[in-house]
């Protein structure tokens, strides 16, 4: 009995960063050139017993620039019972439910949204936050069933207005005046039950939450520059799935938004509507020597368009190539483009991430943006960006 | 002895779907596996062939789980080195395909990477990676057999578990200690055109593959060395040495002692749970 309560708890995963962003052309003032920061991370592991887990994972950013990209975090804090095929865990967590290559490159969300993004940390909203949450899971041999009660949730973190790749251009600062339709605020219960289910060569799931959006509604206003923020509420069914076939991947992640909960007060609301992602991977293996090659082609789809309080990736096409030459660094180089079909707004995206010795990861991105003057994107013409993120890992 | 022998293949063959029984593969219960397999082989060469390599089959399979852990070091062209390390657990599970689940220690920044395969003797694998730093599962590509594993010399099908149908044999000469016996992958999306392997006549082990390449040349070489033997039956090399003469580089995979029987759970082997696998259930060192 002693050794089923004893606790083992040890440190894994730390590493210090820096990360720096640099803008070369003049932005709009206060706007400017670019920023440099340190980050920490590392995540404290405790098996407790036979079915008791923890862990803790903060996350610190430090910027000397920009106070506002200035982070603590508590990505995870969770601690996990389980028994057979039961699961349960509570506390902050991070999870995954996206299935497509586009989302993970480019800042859009379509159906994983339990953890809020933060804008402010990374542009390209890859940067989650961690969220709170209950989890009961029961795992059958093909079959994965997860209920969610998700108690608090976060708004979004935005740039401040001295940050670059900001949506106004700095005119507008979005982290003032965040309102909810509920009166509840942000401890308003949400919910969701997700289903996954593996054949051979395919992973679907169905997943059905009901919470807020993550992307509040913004209403500037140019005389004052604030702006009012709502996050309203929705009701998502949603469908991924992630397919083989030969050499082929095949992805979707498709979502509807049922957004009739909301009191009809709020006029601003949008009225339901659907978004997905989906396309395919093809791999060369061993083209030019080891390297392997990945094609990567996807549809990006929102019924809200590309107003404002749409979506950028309304009805864009994502192509992209990742080459990976299998060398002793795990050298990478993914390169991509975002285009929309209805009007001209590109982003391209150049990504190239190695390791140095046995314990540095180095990873250098360049960002450009292209886009006629009546598309929202045109904001961050001017905010071509070339930023480069260091690690040491111990 | 006969009734009793006859009792074990009956539960052998109920068995199947259950985790298998240790010790129940025989020539017999393994017949009708191996009948189509006998009926490709026509000449004497390959009759001879296949006997030898259906011997090491039987010698092999039935181990139900196992545990190592591999220090996989790998030397380019011009001798700089650098590691990877991946504790790795397997189930074998008669009628079903053999699942590997192999967790990253090192780099330090892929560790935690969860790999699970489930393999296929004739088709492509199924293949998923667990990417902590995202929480993300991915299933990837299922025709990379020929495709690098995590960099080395060494390619996915190179690793995998021997399955006697995956080949066509044919016996070629003998030297005093091995036999020598060529092997064509039936998978048509294979590396290789053919390999010719030597096989070690005091224990049925193959301890030398030349791999050819399309163009007829030796593309590399394996040797495995460290030969242990566990519960009286299973042989495995705890050291792999591989060649590749076309870029001139090397890799050298370092076993522990394999722990053979281990207590896991089946269901531990599924893409639905990858984000639950913690360090701590392996019993190898997590350092």
């Amino acid at each position: 009995m002693g050794s089923a309560f004893a606790a083992d708890v040890h440190l894994d995963k730390v590493y210090f960063g820096m990360e720096t962003y640099y803008y070369p052309t003049q932005g709009t003032p206060p706007q400017n050139h670019g920023s440099a920061a340190f980050t920490s991370q590392f995540e404290l592991q405790g098996a407790l017993g036979e079915h008791w887990s923890s862990r803790v994972t903060p996350f610190a950013r430090v910027d000397t620039n920009d106070s506002h990209r200035s982070i603590f975090d508590l990505r995870e804090a969770e601690l996990d019972y389980a028994d057979g095929p039961w699961r349960f865990a509570a506390g902050a967590r991070r999870l995954s439910w996206s299935v497509t290559e586009s989302v993970n490159i480019v800042p859009h969300q379509v159906v994983d949204i339990v953890n809020q993004r933060d804008l402010a940390g990374d542009p390209a909203g890859q940067e989650k936050l961690g969220a709170a949450m209950a989890m009961a899971s029961y795992q059958a041999e093909n079959t994965l069933v997860q209920a969610y009660l998700l108690p608090w949730f976060r708004p979004r973190r935005f740039a401040s207005v001295a940050a670059r790749e900001h949506p106004f251009r700095g005119a507008i600062d979005l982290n003032d005046d965040i309102r909810y339709v509920s009166g509840a605020e942000q401890h308003r219960l949400g919910g969701a039950v997700r289903l996954e289910q593996s054949i051979d060569s395919a992973n679907l799931a169905l997943i059905q939450y009901r919470g807020y959006a993550p992307q509040p509604i913004v209403e500037p206003n140019f005389s004052t520059g604030k702006a009012m923020q709502l996050y309203y509420l929705i009701d998502m069914s949603a469908l991924t799935l992630q397919a083989t076939y030969g050499k082929w991947l095949l992805k979707t992640e498709t979502a509807y938004f049922n957004t009739h909960s909301n009191p009809e007060v709020f006029t601003e609301i949008p009225g339901s509507y659907w978004a997905t992602v989906s396309g395919v991977e093809y791999t060369f293996l061993r083209v030019l020597g080891d390297s392997d090659l990945g094609v990567i082609a996807e549809w990006m789809h929102d019924s809200r368009g590309d107003a404002l309080n749409g979506s950028q990736f309304q009805n864009d096409v994502f192509v992209g190539l990742r080459w990976v030459p299998n060398d002793q660094a795990d050298s990478q180089l993914l390169g991509g483009v975002a285009s929309d079909l209805d009007q001209r707004a590109t982003i391209f995206q150049l990504q190239y991430q190695r390791r140095i010795g046995k314990q540095i990861e180095i990873e250098a991105v360049g960002r450009a943006f292209s886009a006629e003057a009546a598309n929202a994107l045109r904001a961050l013409e001017d905010d071509s960006v070339v930023l480069l993120r260091l690690r040491y890992f111990f | 002895m006969r009734a009793l022998a006859a009792a074990a293949i009956t539960i052998g063959l109920l068995g199947a779907g259950v985790p298998s029984l240790a010790g129940t593969y025989t020539e017999v219960s393994i017949k009708d596996y191996v009948t189509p397999l006998e009926a490709e082989h026509k000449t004497e060469e390959e009759k001879k062939g296949l006997d030898i390599y259906k011997k090491q089959y039987l010698l092999d399979e039935g181990w139900k789980t196992l545990e190592s852990r591999l220090e996989m070091i790998l030397i380019d062209a011009v001798g700089r080195e650098s590691r990877r390390t991946v504790l790795k657990q397997m189930i074998e599970d008669r009628d079903r395909p053999d699942k590997t689940l192999g967790v990253f220690l090192e780099p330090a920044d892929v560790r935690g990477t969860v790999m699970l395969t489930f393999e296929q003797s004739y088709g492509s694998d199924e293949q998923w990676l667990f990417l902590p730093s995202l929480k993300r599962t991915k299933k990837i590509n299922a025709e990379n057999k020929s495709g690098s594993f995590v960099g080395t010399e060494f390619s996915w099908e190179d690793i995998s578990t021997t399955e006697l149908s995956k080949f066509h044999y044919r016996y070629l000469r003998d030297d005093a200690d091995h036999w020598v016996i060529e092997r064509t992958p039936v998978y048509k999306f294979s590396g290789y055109v053919r390999e010719v392997t030597w096989v070690n006549k005091d224990n049925y082990q193959t301890v030398k593959i030349d791999y050819y390449d399309k163009k007829g040349d030796v593309l590399k070489t394996q040797v495995m060395e460290n030969w242990e033997q566990y519960e009286g039956r299973y042989w495995r090399p705890l050291r792999l040495l591989m060649d590749n003469h076309v870029n001139h580089k090397k890799t050298v995979i370092n076993l522990t002692p394999y722990r053979v029987g281990i207590d896991v759970d089946p269901k531990k082997f599924s893409s639905l749970g990858l984000d639950q696998i913690r360090l701590s259930e392996f019993t190898a060192s997590t350092k």
